[in-house]
């Protein structure tokens, strides 16, 4: 199994979840494209843990999935925007870290602080400087 | 803390990216709903990672839309995987067997009502029908009785009452040429039980048994025994089935022809 076969998996679940879920959207929590992106965010992790995944990419860190994921994207729908390595890679190594264990791998703050040795408050200031430079970035 | 520490501690950063627990988010939540600056700060974060997002957004492939909208279809329109032939086929017989049970029931119904009706209307009929025979042999009767008192040949004794019983009256109509003999003998009292009238013709001063006969209520001739002849008619009160003689202290009525 390609990645792509993933990628086309985990969009086919995602826009199911969209079809059964719709009515547990709350708007106080915040826009429906934040819902829309946390859904999708938590079924790419599910998939990413899933032994079906693991056994086959066994190897692979999340730097090399996602210049992989650049690399056969190359033509993308939006010629102008920076690319997802390009855009991570402005970030310090710490800012980094936390966006992707905390966005891309599913991790709560406080296993980051604990597994990484970190303080909380620590955990917590990086994430916010690593938004801070997100939107520096993108501004 | 204030709302100002609590938005520069990072805490939203992490929530937004997802690094909460259930109830750290929770709590994030309240805060967003109480404070409106807090809310704020995490739709800007929102608005960060959104960005982010598309800086990395691929065109899914386009054979998922397809699959998709199928299936969509498919559970809208059909929630079990029953084909919607034998839906629609199961919701059609049962609407089927409830009118079909409803009309059973319809004509049942009214079939048992026809059936009373039809007894009712019988009864009816036999009533009627009783009714006319009753008036038909009334009339006859009454033909019979107006016939024997017009007819010429007819003679017509009065009996009266004697002193048993002074206020009785009777009628005796004899044919002269037939000899029959009718009694009309309704203002008699009512006989006690196992007791019954016998008319007695009297010729040359000895009694004759002219036979016995039962007190109607109705104005009617009872026909009794054949006479011959006859100076006088009398009628006693005798034990039930008539005697051979005349009990003389039980006579009611006598007359003279």
């Amino acid at each position: 199994m390609h990645i792509e076969e993933f990628a086309d998996e985990i969009v086919q679940d995602v826009f199911l979840k969209y079809w059964y879920k719709i009515e547990e959207y709350e708007p106080e929590k915040g826009r429906l494209f934040t819902w829309m992106l946390n859904i999708a965010r938590n079924a790419s992790i599910d998939k990413l843990r899933s032994k079906e995944y693991r056994s086959i990419r066994k190897s692979e860190t999340t730097d090399r999935l996602v210049y992989q994921a650049d690399e056969h994207y190359a033509e993308s729908s939006n010629p102008d925007q920076i690319g997802l390595k390009e855009t991570l890679d402005k970030l310090s190594a710490e800012q980094k870290q936390i966006i992707e264990l905390m966005y891309f791998k599913g991790y709560t703050q406080s296993e980051i602080a604990e597994e990484y040795n970190i303080p909380l408050g620590t955990v917590k200031t990086r994430a916010k400087s690593a938004i801070q430079k997100l939107r520096n970035l993108f501004v | 803390m204030n709302v100002k520490e609590y938005i520069a501690s990072g805490i939203l950063e992490v929530y937004v990216l997802g690094g909460l627990s259930v109830e750290e988010s929770s709590e994030v939540e309240r805060m967003m709903a109480s404070h409106h600056e807090i809310k704020e700060e995490v739709l800007r974060i929102q608005d960060t990672l959104e960005k982010f997002a598309f800086a990395s957004d691929q065109m899914p492939n386009p054979k998922i839309k397809g699959q998709l909208l199928n299936f969509i279809d498919g559970v809208s329109s059909d929630n079990n995987s029953v084909p919607a032939f034998y839906k629609y086929g199961a919701v059609a017989a049962s609407l089927i067997l409830i009118v079909s049970l409803s009309i059973s029931v319809f004509l049942w119904n009214k079939w048992k009502n026809a059936e009373k009706t039809i007894v009712l209307i019988q009864e009816e009929q036999a009533r009627y029908a009783d009714n006319f025979n009753k008036a038909s042999y009334k009339i006859s009767q009454m033909e019979n009785n107006l016939s024997i008192t017009k007819d010429t040949s007819i003679v017509r004794v009065t009996m009266k009452g004697v002193a048993l019983s002074p206020t009785s009256i009777a009628f005796v109509y004899w044919h002269k040429f037939t000899k029959e003999v009718y009694i009309d003998a309704h203002k008699l009292p009512t006989p006690a039980e196992g007791m019954q009238y016998q008319l007695w013709a009297i010729k040359d001063g000895k009694p004759i048994d002219a036979g016995i006969f039962e007190i109607s209520t109705s104005n009617e001739l009872q026909k009794v025994k054949t006479i011959q002849a006859a100076d006088a008619y009398a009628i006693t009160l005798e034990k039930r089935g008539g005697s051979a003689s005349p009990t003389l202290s039980a006579m009611y009525v006598l007359g003279n022809v």
